[in-house]
């Protein structure tokens, strides 16, 4: 009897330590079901842990699964490390699934208990943002400057949120910081650059526009944006020809995408290429009716 | 790639300005001293029914014949929670009613509503204006909510409601409406626009951002449909020609109307803008059918094809280049749009370059309307304002439902805000819905009349806007409809610049404006050339004329070039 239960330990110690491994693993391949199902046997087999759960539900929430990660992450206990990032985790879950007002509490007694993560202003940041809040989303992003006064993606988002209440001169402040913080250190963020160039084409600026745009495309070749800005600000300046490759670039990475469509079709126009440019707007109807009406 | 530095990117910052002069003008707000009592009445309900946020309009118009312009308001109907198809919106408490005001002179208006007999009977939206029977008097055409109602003027003081005799019904709801001789038989037909399937039993329950509030909900919820196009037949009634004429292949949700002449192939097309979807434009193929264009024109969305809440509009030539730009009024966030004419049948989206975008970014505009408020010989732009929803600002900082009316000043190629030099009104929140535009007081510059929603209008005299020359170009059909709706003026001053527009009284949100083309005309002083491009399809030319004057110009008996 002793010795079938020290086998039954052992054997689960051993299940425990594989499906943590095989879980890993996954997760870095970006697996994600398959991390979140073996981390749902890991938990089984070597017991619900915080960090346990709070990798579960990360991968469930990384799976598309919000629903099951909200019900991992809640049985995070409340004293544990985990527990912040696990409110955290699960924001994001419920905004996933449209649960706006919990996910805002959520955060919000996550900063409670963590008033000095900046993480926390910026997520919720983001949220008003994409909820159109564009003034709370100023504070909130102003808030995770002043708590980390490098936070690139937090100066890049103040930038958003101020030029969507319509100051633009505070936005490209903002932009600039940001770029000055990404420049050497963060090479591969490409983000603000777009940004910044998406609010030059608005004020007329298209030659810089296309700087900041070629520069996010080096940084990002796999971000169809930034060859769609690219082309939109050659095309402003009246370089047809070459935004029809920038837009063309845009499309490959994104045939969904129906913005660089539209402006092809301009391009198109603008060069004479009228069947092209009928052939691309039917295109780009089509690809606008399947777009989603709404992005979270 | 050319990788910029920090120190370069710094050298782009823009400090904006946007505020500059307005050439001294003022905008008088005279609707206390007028004897204009009337105050819209939305009937706003808890249950958040879709027509109450949707406002009233405004007409512009001699409803008497004594040469003066008179003022004609329409009005919501007592609603609450429980309205239904079987127990409609009430309409006869006097505080429901239509109001119609006749102008005495000197900025002094009286009721004459009752004796007039255009109360209405329904919740109504829009007013379209214009001689429809060529009698010599202006006929009006009010849009609600359940039908339609064609007043017509007996040329006595009094309106008779001929809609049933005239076979003028249209169901469901209609917003703005054109007066327009689509088929160039010199008598007016009538386009109505029509906003989306909706019913009292179809209102659902939308909740604001903060899903607390209770909000009107988003027009995507319900189904779009189709405008009607109704021909005159000659004899005082009409014929619905919407599927003959292509109309009705495209259903839509229409708030403005506008007419033009984009493509200057002498027929007249058809201009709508649509709630959050593509917005339309009708080419009139001149063989009685219309083609819907606004995709290919460049006319169906912004400038990376997405949709927008388009709600005013107007359609007028503002860089003086002899081709009609359109401009649309759209909802907060979406930027108002402004299209510029290329001169080959298409249009470019130039809010951006142009500072619109940057101007109005956070603004919701309705009314609206091209007019040269400073006779600079340059169409500025008007824009009577508020957000659709009355909550916003509870759900969402920084957001206002209500907001104060905007001028857009024209530099030429651009437009920069100058409300706030033109006068208190202009600081003054309100939910800004119709407005109409007209001389009111024939003093040679441009007034203006908003229609707020769930409140009183206002009567903006303009002040000081004749301080330089000016011409308005009054027209008489004999061949084309009488009052010359459809026709194209252009006018050549003695500095040999060259203006353009159209005669109708069709723009603007739910609302008729004089149909007198006005110009501003700087220092000109005189007008060199006069071209008339009658709807018939005469040219008429006169030379020499005088600056300062309302000029009357009767259709000559020439055959069509």
């Amino acid at each position: 009897m002793t010795l079938r239960l020290v086998l039954v330990v052992l054997t689960l110690g051993q299940d425990c330590q594989q499906a943590q491994k095989l879980a890993r693993t996954a997760y870095d391949e970006r697996r994600y079901d398959q991390a979140a199902a073996h981390f749902a046997h890991a938990v089984t087999a070597c017991g619900a842990s915080s960090p346990l759960l709070l990798a579960l539900g990360q991968a469930q929430l990384l799976a598309q699964r919000p629903a099951d990660a909200i019900a991992a992450l809640d049985r995070v206990p409340t004293d544990s490390a985990e527990y912040v990032p696990a409110l955290k985790v699960k924001a994001k879950a419920l905004y996933l699934l449209a649960r706006d007002a919990e996910a805002e509490e959520t955060l919000k007694r996550a900063a409670t208990r963590a008033p000095s993560d900046a993480e926390i202003p910026y997520s919720l940041g983001r949220m008003y943002y994409q909820q159109g809040r564009h003034a709370e989303a100023a504070a909130s992003f102003r808030q995770a400057t002043t708590l980390d006064p490098r936070d690139y993606k937090a100066w890049d988002n103040l930038g958003l949120a101020s030029e969507a209440l319509g100051d633009v001169a505070q936005a490209q402040q903002h932009y600039l910081k940001a770029i000055s913080l990404v420049y050497k250190d963060h090479p591969g963020y490409d983000v603000v650059y777009a940004n910044f160039a998406d609010l030059l084409i608005k004020l007329g600026n298209f030659q810089r526009a296309f700087d900041l745009a070629a520069e996010a495309a080096q940084r990002n070749p796999g971000e169809p944006r930034n060859f769609f800005l690219g082309g939109k600000a050659l095309l402003q300046t009246g370089r047809s020809d070459l935004s029809v490759r920038w837009f063309e670039q845009a499309i490959k990475l994104n045939p969904d995408y129906p913005e660089p469509q539209y402006q092809l079709s301009l391009a198109y126009r603008k060069l004479g290429r009228i069947d092209e440019a009928d052939r691309m707007l039917k295109s780009f109807q089509a690809a606008a009716a399947r777009a989603p009406k709404e992005r979270r | 790639m050319r990788i910029p530095t920090v120190a370069a990117l710094l050298s782009l910052v823009v400090i904006l300005d946007g505020r500059s002069s307005g050439s001294g003008v003022q905008f008088s707000d005279v609707t206390q001293a007028s004897g204009i009592t009337f105050r819209h009445a939305a009937s706003k309900t808890s249950v958040k029914f879709l027509p109450e946020t949707m406002g009233g309009g405004v007409a512009v118009f001699d409803a008497d014949g004594d040469g003066r312009l008179d003022l004609f308001f329409t009005n919501g109907a007592a609603i609450d929670e429980s309205t239904s198809s079987n127990r409609p919106p009430d309409k006869s408490n006097p505080r429901y009613w239509n109001r119609l005001y006749r102008n005495l002179g000197g900025w002094k208006f009286e009721d004459i509503t009752e004796r007039a007999k255009v109360a209405g009977t329904r919740y109504d939206f829009g007013v379209a204006a214009a001689d429809y029977d060529n009698d010599g008097d202006i006929d009006l055409h009010v849009s609600g909510f359940g039908g339609n109602t064609l007043f017509r003027n007996e040329g006595n003081g009094t309106f008779t409601d001929v809609t049933a005799a005239a076979g003028a019904e249209v169901s469901g709801w209609s917003s703005s409406a054109a007066f327009v001789d689509y088929d160039h038989d010199g008598r007016l037909d009538l386009f109505v626009g029509r906003y989306l399937a909706w019913t009292w039993e179809s209102n659902i329950v939308c909740m604001a951002a903060d899903g607390a509030t209770r909000a009107y909900c988003h027009p995507r919820h319900f189904s779009p449909v189709s405008n009607v196009l109704l021909r005159n037949n000659g004899n005082g009634t009409f014929s619905d020609v919407s599927d003959a004429t292509g109309i009705a292949r495209h259903p839509g949700k229409a708030l403005g109307v506008a007419i033009h002449d984009y493509d200057r192939d002498g027929f007249i097309d058809l201009f709508v803008a649509n709630d959050s979807m593509q917005q339309f434009l009708f080419r009139n193929t001149g063989a009685a059918t219309f083609r819907e264009v606004g995709l290919t024109a460049g006319l169906a969305y912004d400038d990376d094809g997405r949709s927008f809440a388009g709600m005013g509009i107007d359609v007028e030539d503002y860089d003086n280049d002899g081709w009609p730009d359109v401009f649309v009024a759209t909802l907060s966030l979406e930027r108002y749009a402004l299209y510029r004419a290329t001169g080959d049948g298409r249009f470019e989206y130039v809010s951006h370059a142009a500072g619109i975008g940057r101007a109005t970014l956070q603004h919701a505009g309705w009314g609206t309307k091209f007019v040269d408020f400073d006779n600079d010989g340059r169409r500025d732009l008007f824009i009577a304002q508020s957000h659709v929803l009355d909550t916003v600002s509870r759900s969402r900082q920084g957001f206002d439902y209500l907001q104060p009316p905007l001028m857009l000043r024209n530099l030429g190629s651009s437009f920069t805000d100058v409300s706030a030099s033109l006068g208190p009104v202009f600081a003054r929140p309100a939910a800004g819905r119709g407005a109409a535009f007209a001389d009111l007081d024939n003093d040679g510059d441009m007034d203006i009349v908003v229609a707020n929603l769930d409140g009183p209008p206002v009567l903006l005299r303009n002040d000081g806007g004749n301080a330089d020359h000016w011409l308005s170009v009054k027209l008489r059909g004999t061949r084309s409809n009488r009052q010359g709706i459809g026709a194209v003026v252009t006018v050549v001053d003695d500095r040999n610049r060259t203006q353009s527009g159209i005669c109708s009284t069709s723009s603007s949100y739910q609302s008729a404006s004089d149909p007198r083309v006005h110009f501003g005309l700087a220092d000109a002083a005189k007008v060199r050339r006069i071209e008339v491009r009658w709807p018939s399809g005469i040219t008429q030319v006169l030379t020499d004329v005088a600056t300062n004057q309302v000029l009357e110009i009767i259709e000559s008996a020439s055959k069509p070039q």
